[in-house]
């Protein structure tokens, strides 16, 4: 029992698979513009795809030129704009889909105070939704998604817009409300991933170019794309007694492993990369790889050296001083996992 | 070859000019205004046209609505030289401000008006009250609902009108196109309308409407030479003949 | 905003266009007789068969608009364009044209007229379709363009939520289009109670059945001027409130 899906659309160069497992709750990772939004609201009916199938535990929503119409898919979709309908009362928007599914406007009001109530928003019942916070407006959703007991749920970045401390609330929540629930989560920052995901795919481009458990895939990446996704920089190379062999000779040596002769690769994350210029000092104790600098990638307190190798986190000021051309060293950390690729 | 014609015309004018003291010089035509009730404007307007060939300097200028309308324009003080209205009344509530003589120049009966074929079957006034006849009329508050409420009394008729219009185009437009079997018109809207037929009203002539004409005074106190000129073309049995050929009767 | 100098006088200007006439109809009331010549039996007959066509007209207004703004909304290229100049066209003709066609399509030798029976002409029902058909275009532009503001993703969402079109329509798009629809009604009712010629061509004149009150100040306008000025400035009034409940502040928010 599970939800599957093939969503094709050539218009929007998507052509995606995915299967969540009847209870978990699939991470789909990607960047913005990667597809997510389209793949979610294809599975939910709202945007028609060209081609491919959708089943929801055996049940067939599109495929054979058939497509099952929006109200009976029962697979709920909460939108990053959260879409509440602003002229009805918190209360009315929670209890507009069970009251759909055929509750007496009662049952309606009792289950969708049960929902305000898991969502912590019973004091929210009588406001509109103009008269609520991002994080307040961001629960109510999440209730009224829920409310139907819909067969899956599909979250399209729940936590993006919010501040610090709302994010940080709804995670919570979420990680509570979604379990045993189908669902999909669609976000591009590791840290949700982490922390909502039993599976893992990876979109790049509206392909899944990776998919698995999420200690699959957020620690052990196979692609740059995904690595990068889990917040980590992928470095290949092969397996030569006990040390990871990269392209321009450099021993990095690592723990565990597939046989020798075999391509592999560890995931590490950049802020345990150190960084040296051409006639720097150089840490013992680490791998040093020669580079090139590719790119310089401004994030927040700290500003990403990508080479074509391997990336360090280095903090502003020592970042003013490189160029991209220069000749770099990459101090990557001994002793980490190899995984073969 | 041509100055001497140019001088001979423009002597003619200077002649006039001299004898009509109301004409204006350099021989630009002087403009009169008639003002003339809008059951009259074919035969006003070919009256105007035999006037406006006898009198070359002078240039006739024909307004046409209804009397209340051009009564009350004349009393707001609208310039006008000549005043036709389709009834006494009308005229006398100008005459009861202004001084002016008014004559009757023309009368006009009332008469059954059907669309072309009579698909109502009408014979006459009797034939108006059958059932399922849809009868339109004036409405009594305007003269030509008044005369006909006198007509039907006159005939001891009572009608029952679906539509009581404010005027005989109105009632005449609903009866040509067929959404009444009969209107009750003058007989001289009836002759210039097209898809109807007439058909005799009896004691029509218990109201015969009379046609008042004025010429109205100046600034300087009494009517222009050429307004009372224009009265008197349409009093000329040259006019009567104009009138008659469109329907009206005889003062 | 605040624009050049030089526009003062041309507003003031347009500002008198609107103003001298009305200030021209209050001249003429006779204040002593206004009441009495309000009250007289033809100005009510006629000023309660107006509100009550009018209000009936505002309600087809809003059965039949509401459903072609939406359907005009459905329409894609270059047909839409087509179909919306058609619908509005009877905001642009003169209302004696609209009375013919009215006649030519409803009227007893109407393409309608075998099947009517002509029973329609000279009755109220003709007064309310002769409002009707001119007040119509209000409510369609209003739903279209309020229409076009929505980008659908509510009624998609109430959707994934399990509820069908038609508890769509009425749970989450027509109360969003709440305002709109407000304006629309008001708009169409205050077209509906000024409607003349059509109704003066197609349904003719006859007190308490057809003659509504600006057929009424037509006719008193021939017999007496004071009525009609009384009368008139009674439909002034109502057509102010009217406009000013439509164009409220914040009405639109």
């Amino acid at each position: 029992m599970s939800l599957d899906a093939h969503v094709l659309i050539r218009s929007r160069a998507v052509d995606a698979r995915l299967t969540v497992e009847r209870g978990r709750t699939l991470v789909l990772l990607g960047t913005n513009g990667a597809g997510k939004s389209t793949v979610l609201e294809a599975i939910a009916g709202i945007v028609p795809v060209d081609s491919g199938e959708i089943a929801i535990h055996g049940r067939a929503l599109t495929g054979g030129g058939r497509r099952v119409p929006l109200a009976s898919r029962r697979i709920a979709l909460l939108s990053q704009d959260d879409a509440l309908f602003p002229t009805m009362s918190v209360l009315d928007n929670v209890a507009f889909g069970p009251r759909s599914r055929g509750s007496s406007r009662e049952e309606a009001r009792h289950t969708a105070r049960a929902w305000l109530e898991r969502v912590g928003a019973t004091d929210l019942a009588a406001r509109r939704p103009t008269e609520l916070s991002g994080g307040q407006a961001r629960r109510v959703a999440i209730a009224r998604a829920l409310a139907p007991a819909p067969e899956a749920v599909l979250l399209d970045e729940p936590l993006a817009r919010l501040d610090v401390e709302a994010a940080t609330a709804i995670r919570a929540l979420l990680q509570h409300v979604l379990r045993d629930v189908t669902a999909i989560v669609a976000t591009h920052d590791a840290l949700d991933a982490h922390a909502l995901a039993d599976d893992v795919a990876v979109i790049e481009a509206g392909v899944v170019v990776e998919a698995g458990t999420a200690s699959e895939v957020l620690t052990r990446p196979r692609t740059a794309f995904a690595a990068r996704m889990a917040a980590r920089v992928l470095i290949r190379g092969t397996m030569q007694g006990g040390a990871l062999v990269l392209v321009n000779g450099t021993r990095v040596p690592v723990a565990g492993g597939p046989r020798a002769g075999a391509a592999a690769g560890i995931a590490v994350r950049p802020t345990l990369i150190a960084l040296a210029l051409g006639d720097e000092p150089r840490v013992p104790g680490r791998a040093w790889v020669t580079d090139t600098v590719v790119a310089l990638e401004p994030r927040g307190d700290e500003v990403r050296v990508h080479g074509s190798a391997a990336a360090a986190d280095v903090d502003p000021a020592e970042a003013s001083r490189i160029i991209v051309g220069e000749r770099v060293l990459f101090g990557v950390p001994t002793g980490l996992p190899a995984y073969a690729i | 070859m041509r100055a001497p014609r140019f001088a001979a015309v423009g002597a003619a004018a200077l002649a006039l000019a001299a004898c009509a003291p109301t004409a204006l010089p350099e021989g630009r035509p002087e403009t009169l205004t008639v003002l003339a009730a809008s059951s009259l404007a074919e035969v006003m307007t070919t009256i105007v046209s035999d006037f406006e060939a006898d009198h070359p300097d002078v240039n006739v200028a024909v307004s046409f609505a209804g009397s209340s309308t051009l009564a009350s324009q004349v009393l707001e003080g609208a310039p006008a030289d000549v005043l036709a209205t389709a009834d006494e009344a009308t005229m006398a509530t100008v005459s009861d401000e202004l001084e002016i003589e008014p004559q009757i120049f023309a009368t006009n009966t009332l008469t059954i008006a059907v669309p072309a074929g009579n698909p109502g079957g009408i014979t006459g006034v009797d034939s108006l009250s059958d059932a399922g006849v849809v009868l339109v009329t004036c409405a009594p508050q305007v003269p030509c609902g008044a005369a006909t409420a006198l007509v039907a009394e006159a005939s001891g008729a009572t009608l029952s009108p679906v539509s009581e219009e404010s005027n005989v185009t109105d009632v005449l437009g609903k009866v040509a196109s067929g959404e009444a079997d009969a209107g009750i018109v003058y007989a001289t809207d009836l002759a210039r309308a097209d898809g109807v037929e007439e058909v005799a009203l009896e004691h029509a002539d218990a109201v015969v409407n009379r046609y008042p004409i004025a010429a109205l005074p100046h600034a300087s106190g009494s009517p222009s030479q050429h307004a009372r000129e224009f009265v008197a073309a349409v009093l000329s049995s040259e006019g009567r003949a104009v009138l008659a050929a469109a329907g009206f009767g005889a003062p | 905003m605040i624009g050049p100098r030089w526009l003062v006088p041309l507003a003031v200007a347009g500002a008198l266009v609107v103003l001298l006439p009305l200030a021209g109809l209050v001249s003429r009331v006779g204040w002593s007789e206004f009441g009495t010549s309000v009250t007289a039996p033809a100005s009510l007959e006629a000023l309660a068969l107006s509100l009550r066509t009018a209000t009936i007209a505002t309600l087809l207004v809003i059965v039949l608009g509401i459903p072609l703004g939406f359907a005009l909304r459905a329409m894609r290229g270059p047909w839409r364009a087509l179909v919306r100049a058609i619908v509005l066209v009877p905001l642009v003709l003169p209302p004696v044209v609209g009375g013919l066609a009215l006649l030519y399509a409803f009227g007893r030798r109407g393409l309608l007229g075998d099947a009517l029976g002509g029973s329609l002409a000279f009755t109220t029902a003709a007064v309310v379709l002769a409002q009707t058909f001119v007040a119509l275009p209000f409510m369609v532009v209003s739903v279209e363009s309020a229409l076009a503001q929505r980008s659908g993703r509510h009624e998609a969402v109430a959707g994934t939520l399990g509820a069908s079109r038609t508890r769509i329509l009425f749970r989450v798009t027509l109360p969003a289009l709440g305002p709109a629809l407000a304006t629309g009604a008001v708009l169409a009712f205050a077209r509906a109670l000024g409607e003349f010629g059509a109704t003066l061509t197609f349904a003719g004149s006859l007190a308490g059945v057809t003659r509504t009150a600006p057929l009424e100040i037509y006719l008193a306008r021939e017999t007496d001027p004071a009525q009609a000025a009384a009368l008139s400035l009674v439909l002034v009034a109502l057509a102010v409130a009217v406009v000013a409940i439509a164009y409220r502040p914040g009405s639109r928010r």
